[in-house]
């Protein structure tokens, strides 16, 4: 088939060089969709399996690709896989539909017109490699890089070969708990990933988790929460879910508080401060790492009495108290946290996690070091530095659109990154970062892709997914090792030494060659295999896995990846007892921490009246909060039909954006359920379909992020309502005003 | 004969719909478009839905798909005989057969039996991921789950080829193959040694309807103690 499609592409893209494309953004949707014409549909028999890796979020969950006739026709979980254990979540499925979109780039192409009025020529591989090479060449320092960020001998690659140029590297970070880490880290000493047990678990009491939809690792999760629920021969697992909205999580749980994030700060230290007054903390459990528990005491009991707590957050002073006790009448209990949640909340989970004896044990918190280099910088912040003219990089690079969809300005890139003169994208489908480059490098999709990617961290041990492509290209796409080696070679210098791989295939193998001689660890396997291997770590022993090195790379390739599975337990403990015990946090007081936002809504629309400020937003009296549906790709390909139908349900609103409105709020705007509504901010408006919900506090609405995007891509254009038209410079940290109307 | 069933655990399931794109790509169901998704003709084997239960608060997601009745409305008022229970308790759709009339689509009171109301489209570039085990329906035909039959027919044939009986463990639809959660149970519901046959036992099961007499072999398990 792809020689098939080659042939007719080259016929096309033949006459397409030499004329040049002038047709603005139909010439880039030409560019795009030629392959449609040389598509055929041909009937298949031979079925075969691949391995490969997922890579629509930073989980690197085990794939295997079902072929006929060396076609995929289907994805499922690898079974040898310890994160999925042979399950796989709609994104992983749906990456399918990405290798055929037929928006996908065909080839290397560079921007003959202007952002504005584009003109796309085809370029071949060297002559594209090459312009990159000539506008890198001595601007090093000039030149910012964006990718989702991953962890792996690939990103290292990466990182080396911007490194070499003298090149700012910045990553988009995603949902994994390496977020939390400095709030671990500032609580035990520790540098350390948090690992949530939620599989063995009793108790879970969740601020704003999102647990059964997109947290951490996603498929490990919702494994681990079924499990969580039903295990045989245990008590079925109770979940209290705070959270800003009536998340899926919260319809899941035993019990759901709807409180704002700033009310959740406030909720948390007010159980903590109930442990501490009924003397229920496990200090037991604190006496063994030590820590100034006494200071705590003193601070959160003075500030955060029940009934302070109880005004603050609407929450009565009975239900604090019986969440308080709830956490300490059960055997496991756990303390749970969004990764995005601001940090005083981290800290105050954390916190909660260590009063009740949570750390370091069976169905608690876990400490797990990554390695690699600490990733501080975040996307969106450096994309603001641009766009304000703080910083003007000659040449800015994106490894995909994760950087882009992190952005909180509103969803037009070319008119924050017009400054930047020379703008490169990597990725193979037809999105945001394609649409601002002048240069396309389309790399090849997850299925034709070489993996060794460390997965995000949910499990004990040290882990790396592997595989070779499991199918062949379909288009002119390369590998990343391949098209940075060419672009070394044409700059020269450094760039060339510090990137001494061919291709990613060689990167891969020599990252496996380095496994094998590392003596520990094994190949994935059945669970009761690493059962056994641990269990034989543990006595000092280990078993190789092949006779030979061919064999270990063609296994190692074939079963999906390697592990060491042998995990200690105890280096939060030993690390806080290394600083000299828990460093607890220093509780903020209640009215340090910014409720009056709240508060003002709430007087907009005479709820409460504490006539103390003039309103914070006047017209716009409804706080609005976001969030972002599990099915939405924040990192891979958004151009996905079957991800586009699971938007909105199971309210039944597929391939639409829509707004949460509380029952009260509605009947005030006379807003019905299922009506279309328009909803405007200060900054902009946006219309969508208005979903009534529970619990949802009056005064508050809730909004999915669907990224729009000024790409061409057929589906990914329907979607027009893009919740960053509403919001500020800061984006979705801070409330955002709205007021909603009927249309 | 095996007498297959599916049991759905709710207190497990997250409702994330894998299993919704898993049955999608196994079947050559076609991608809707938000033109015929607003207009209600969303084609999906197995959606999630929001149900009200006794003792919830709010709605909770239910996965709902044929129940493959013991009773099946549907089968009775088929005028060609395009769809009719199998010995295996499947409740079947001959394609072929169907003459488009929706008697069965009016007669299943679960509202999951759809009709191709337009043939179905992909763009040319997305043939290629077509399940070839499984025919593409045209329009003017009503289709459904049938608990991913072919692959319980490529099931029975590999066992012949290796000589031995079909183990329950043989077959499973995609669904249940790949939900994360491990919130779907199949297999032989007259085995009472089966995963299957243990959880349709529990204290917690329910049919959905079940006032109306249908049989259905679809389990649900709710949520609580």
């Amino acid at each position: 088939m792809s020689d098939i499609i080659s042939r007719r592409d080259f016929l096309f893209y033949g006459g397409a060089t030499i004329a040049g494309v002038t047709l603005g953004e139909l010439g880039r949707r030409q560019l795009a969709r030629a392959d449609e014409r040389a598509a055929a549909w041909r009937p298949r028999g031979v079925e075969t399996w691949a391995t490969s890796v997922c890579r629509e979020c930073a989980a690197g969950c085990g794939v295997r690709a079902r072929l006929a006739d060396d076609v995929p026709v289907k994805l499922e979980g690898n079974p040898l896989c310890p994160i999925g254990r042979g399950r796989l979540c709609a994104k992983g499925q749906a990456a399918l539909e990405s290798y055929f979109d037929p928006d996908r780039l065909v080839g290397p192409a560079r921007q003959a017109g202007s952002r504005s009025a584009p003109r796309w020529e085809r370029v071949s591989w060297d002559a594209g490699c090459r312009l990159l090479a000539s506008q890198l060449g001595g601007h090093g320092a000039d030149v910012i890089a964006f990718a989702f960020d991953e962890h792996g001998p690939l990103a290292d690659a990466w990182s080396h070969f911007w490194s070499s140029l003298g090149a700012r590297l910045v990553w988009t970070h995603g949902a994994t708990a390496e977020r939390l880490t400095p709030a671990v880290a500032a609580l035990t000493g520790a540098k350390a990933c948090p690992l949530f047990d939620l599989e063995r678990a009793t108790h879970v009491l969740s601020f704003g988790a999102p647990l059964v939809e997109d947290w951490l690792s996603p498929v490990w999760t919702q494994r681990s929460f079924g499990r969580f629920r039903r295990t045989a021969g245990r008590p079925r697992g109770r979940l209290v879910q705070v959270d800003a909205r009536q998340s899926l999580t919260a319809r899941k749980a035993d019990e759901s508080l709807i409180l704002s994030a700033e009310q959740q700060i406030v909720l948390a230290y007010a159980i903590a401060s109930v442990l501490l007054r009924e003397n229920r903390v496990n200090r037991t459990a604190i006496d063994a790492i030590g820590g100034d528990l006494a200071a705590f005491e003193n601070a959160i009991v003075a500030r955060y009495s029940p009934d302070d707590s109880a005004a603050a957050t609407g929450v009565p002073v009975v239900t604090i108290l019986r969440m308080a006790r709830e956490l300490t009448a059960t055997p496991q209990p756990l303390v749970t946290v969004a990764t995005d949640a601001p940090r005083p909340l981290v800290d105050a989970t954390l916190a909660l996690n260590a009063l009740i004896g949570a750390i370091d044990h069976p169905g608690g918190l876990f400490g797990k070091i990554v390695n690699g280099a600490e990733r501080s910088a975040d996307a969106a912040t450096v994309l603001g530095d641009i766009a304000a003219g703080r910083i003007r990089p000659r040449v800015v690079a994106f490894h995909d659109a994760a950087a882009l969809r992190s952005v909180h300005a509103p969803p037009d890139p070319s008119t924050y990154l017009a400054s930047v003169p020379f703008i490169v994208s990597f990725s193979p489908y037809l999105d945001e970062s394609c649409a601002v480059a002048d240069l396309v490098l389309p790399l090849d999709t997850p299925l034709e892709s070489w993996h060794a990617v460390v997965p995000a961290p949910a499990i004990g041990g040290e882990t790396i997914a592997l595989a070779r492509p499991a199918v062949a290209r379909r288009l002119e796409s390369r590998d990343l090792g391949s098209i940075l080696r060419a672009v070394a070679r044409a700059v020269g210098g450094d760039a060339l030494t510090a990137f001494p791989w061919s291709s990613s295939e060689g990167i891969v193998r020599e990252e496996v060659a380095r496994l094998q001689r590392l003596r520990r660890g094994g190949l994935y396997s059945e669970a009761y295999e690493m059962d056994w291997l641990e269990q034989l770590e543990r006595g000092g022993w280990w078993v190789g896995d092949a006779t030979s090195d061919r064999d270990f790379i063609t296994s190692a390739l074939e079963k999906g990846g390697w592990i060491d599975p042998y995990f200690e337990p105890g280096l939060l403990s030993q690390s806080a007892r290394e600083q000299g015990g828990l460093n607890f946090p220093v509780p903020p007081a209640i009215h340090g921490i910014p409720l009056a936002a709240a508060r003002d809504e709430e007087r907009a629309v005479g709820t409460t009246g504490q006539a103390d400020a003039p309103p914070a937003n006047e017209g716009f009296p409804l706080r609005l909060t976001v969030f972002t549906p599990a099915v939405v790709s924040l990192a891979g390909n958004q151009n996905v039909p079957g991800l586009f139908e699971l938007l909105g349900q199971p309210e039944g609103l597929p391939w639409r954006p829509w707004v949460e409105v509380g029952h009260e709020t509605a009947a005030r705007f006379r807003i019905a359920n299922g009506e279309t509504v328009q909803i405007e901010s200060p900054s902009g408006r946006i219309h969508a379909v208005a979903v009534l919900v529970e619990g949802l506090p009056e005064g508050t609405v809730s909004m999915a992020f669907v990224p729009a995007s000024s790409a061409e891509a057929r589906w990914t254009r329907t979607i027009d309502a893009d919740v960053r038209r509403l919001c500020g410079a800061d984006g979705f940290s801070t409330p955002c005003h709205v007021r909603i109307a009927r249309l | 004969m095996a007498r297959w069933g599916l049991v759905v655990d709710l207190d497990r399931c997250t409702g994330c719909q894998a299993c919704v794109i898993a049955c999608k790509h196994e079947n050559n169901v076609p991608f809707s478009t938000p033109a015929s998704s607003a207009a209600g003709r969303l084609m999906t084997w197995i959606q999630l839905v929001a149900v009200e239960m006794p003792g919830r608060d709010h709605r909770v997601p239910l996965p709902l798909m044929c129940q493959q009745c013991d009773r099946p409305p549907c089968t009775d008022v088929c005028p060609t005989s395009a769809t009719y229970l199998s010995t295996d308790g499947i409740v079947a759709q001959v394609y072929a057969r169907c003459i488009g009339c929706r008697y069965c689509t009016n007669a299943c009171p679960y509202v999951v039996k759809v009709f191709n109301w337009t043939p179905p489209e992909w763009p040319a570039s997305m043939q290629g991921m077509m399940n070839p085990d499984v025919s593409v329906r045209p329009k003017g035909v009503v289709e459904k789950c049938t608990f991913c039959h072919h692959r319980l027919m490529i099931a029975r044939e590999r066992a012949k080829a290796e000589g031995r009986e079909l183990a329950s463990e043989d077959y499973v639809p995609a669904c249940v193959q790949t939900c994360p959660a491990e919130a779907l149970t199949f297999g032989d519901l007259d085995d009472q040694h089966s995963a299957v046959a243990a959880a349709a036992a529990s204290p917690r099961a329910f049919q959905w309807m079940e006032e109306l007499g249908t049989k259905p072999k679809v389990i649900y398990l709710r949520e609580g103690e």
